[in-house]
């Protein structure tokens, strides 16, 4: 299948391109070049028009891109979480539907459920308490975008949250070592992330719009991960048991 | 009390500003150059609507312009309803304000069949349009800062504005129909309210005219704060 992944060059976005290299044909989308992949297009998130073309003889969609930190000041009065975020998410859908795209797979944040976390079993059920930074409220916005355009245009559209992302990787290593992130024992590993995007575009899903938490396995998580698991058969391969499990001493 | 109100050159905003002058001093915005011209999507300019005020009213969105692509279009609705909304609340808190009156549409609930009686308690299920999109994520966005700063953001979602005095003989009546006049009521209403009714740190009330076969529940609106007789219930319409 042939798959738009935006926001190519990021993070995640580029580990997420090359591993769903293996099964899909990935086009990629970002600002910044993508060496590694052999179709790409550099082009900004305020070019809907632009943005939209990408999306010419796709069959399904991995949106990940998302106006972040030092990017902004790129075009600063345009690049931003309303904008570029929630603004660029819903050209991209309307696109999206005209061209008969059946499949979305959107990057959403956990951290849009922050004030519960003085609590434990977070599952997808948990209603978003996003507050007013930008990035929690346009996260939150953009799901329910994503919520409208899977109610009444039937396309499917897979919504992921998940936290403190980390790498074993060489590349991009020094980003994110688990034991620094503000989220300590709740956190994914980049491979596993592009794992789930594979099984979000290909699963069958129960309806048109559906929440998936993932985090590595471990003990009595905070944010379950039972229903990436039941649906889409979810299985992380990282899951740094030395931040949870002891050490035998000799 | 010192009220400003954006979009106050539009049709509702040219027919609110006077009848609020004559209990409020009231600082009229907008984009256009008739009155004191802003932009509401400027940080500065926002902050120049707030300073000093009590109260806002804001009334400022973007509509559809025959001149422009229909992408271009969508995203100025949105721009005006997202950003704008989001940029006018923060200068608000900044300036200290403790009232926002947001305007909003009943039309993010046409979603629902038309023979249920739709209340505020009913989950929006506004279309892929921009407006429809617009209008419930400005809600949202109100949401939030009221969660913040508790009762800072009072909603009103009113109907299909119109006229009675004007309004075509033959023309079809609409259940989302409200007197423009009716309108205006509502919206001094909201200035002048203490407190709303559940959740009581965001308020937020439909308001269509009040007709015998309504689609538009107004029990919270009747029973509660913002209660007043609504003038016109367009019986002339409604019987043809």
């Amino acid at each position: 299948m042939n798959v738009l992944v935006t926001g190519a060059a990021g993070y995640i976005g580029s580990i997420v391109a090359r591993d769903l290299g293996q099964h899909h044909d990935v086009r990629g989308v970002d600002m910044r070049p993508m060496p590694n992949l052999a179709d790409s297009r550099v082009l900004d998130m305020n070019d809907y028009q632009v943005l939209c073309q990408a999306l010419d003889g796709m069959d399904a969609l991995a949106h990940l891109a998302w106006p972040m930190g030092p990017y902004k000041e790129r075009s600063a009065s345009e690049n931003t979480d309303l904008g570029a975020g929630v603004r660029g998410l819903f050209m991209l859908l309307k696109a999206a539907v005209e061209r008969e795209i059946e499949r979305v797979v959107f990057q959403s944040t956990i951290n849009i459920t922050a004030p519960s976390w003085d609590n434990w079993r977070l599952n997808e059920e948990e209603l978003p308490r996003p507050g007013t930074s930008g990035y929690t409220l346009g996260k939150s916005l953009a799901e329910e975008v994503c919520r409208s355009f899977a109610r009444v245009h039937g396309v499917t559209i897979a919504v992921m949250r998940f936290g403190g992302v980390f790498t074993l990787e060489e590349e991009g290593r020094e980003y994110a070592a688990p034991t620094h992130h503000p989220i300590p024992s709740s956190c994914v590993e980049r491979r596993d992330i592009a794992q789930a995007y594979h099984l979000a575009l290909t699963r069958p899903l129960p309806s048109s719009f559906e929440i998936f938490h993932l985090f590595h396995d471990r003990p009595g998580r905070r944010f379950p991960t039972n229903k990436a698991r039941d649906i889409l058969g979810f299985a992380p391969r990282y899951n740094m048991p030395e931040l949870w499990r002891q050490t035998p001493q000799r | 009390m010192k009220v400003a109100v954006t979009g106050a050159a539009g049709y509702l905003g040219r027919a609110l500003v006077p009848v609020l002058e004559r209990s409020h001093e009231v600082f009229a915005f907008d984009c256009v150059a008739s009155v004191d011209r802003a932009d509401g999507l400027d940080e500065d300019d926002c902050r120049r609507i707030c300073t000093g005020m009590d109260a806002v009213v804001h009334l400022a969105h973007a509509g559809w312009d025959s001149e422009l692509s229909a992408a271009d279009n969508e995203a100025r609705i949105l721009d005006a309803r997202l950003k704008g909304t989001d940029t006018l609340l923060r200068a608000a808190r900044e300036a200290e304000i403790t009232r926002v009156v947001q305007v909003s549409d009943l039309c993010i609930l046409d979603g629902y069949d038309d023979n249920l009686l739709v209340s505020e308690d009913f989950l929006p299920l506004p279309d892929t349009s921009a407006h429809q999109q617009a209008v419930y994520l400005s809600e949202l966005i109100g949401r939030e800062h009221t969660r913040e700063v508790r009762g800072l953001v009072l909603t009103l979602r009113l109907g299909k504005i119109v006229e009675a005095g004007k309004l075509a003989a033959e023309a079809e009546y609409h259940p989302a129909w409200l007197d423009l006049q009716d309108a205006v009521r509502a919206i001094e209403q909201g200035l002048a309210i203490e407190r709303y009714d559940y959740p009581d740190h965001w308020g937020l009330y439909n308001i269509a005219a009040d007709v015998e076969e309504r689609r538009y529940s107004l029990i919270k609106w009747r029973n509660g704060a913002m209660a007043f007789e609504l003038s016109e219930d367009f019986a002339a319409w409604r019987s043809t």
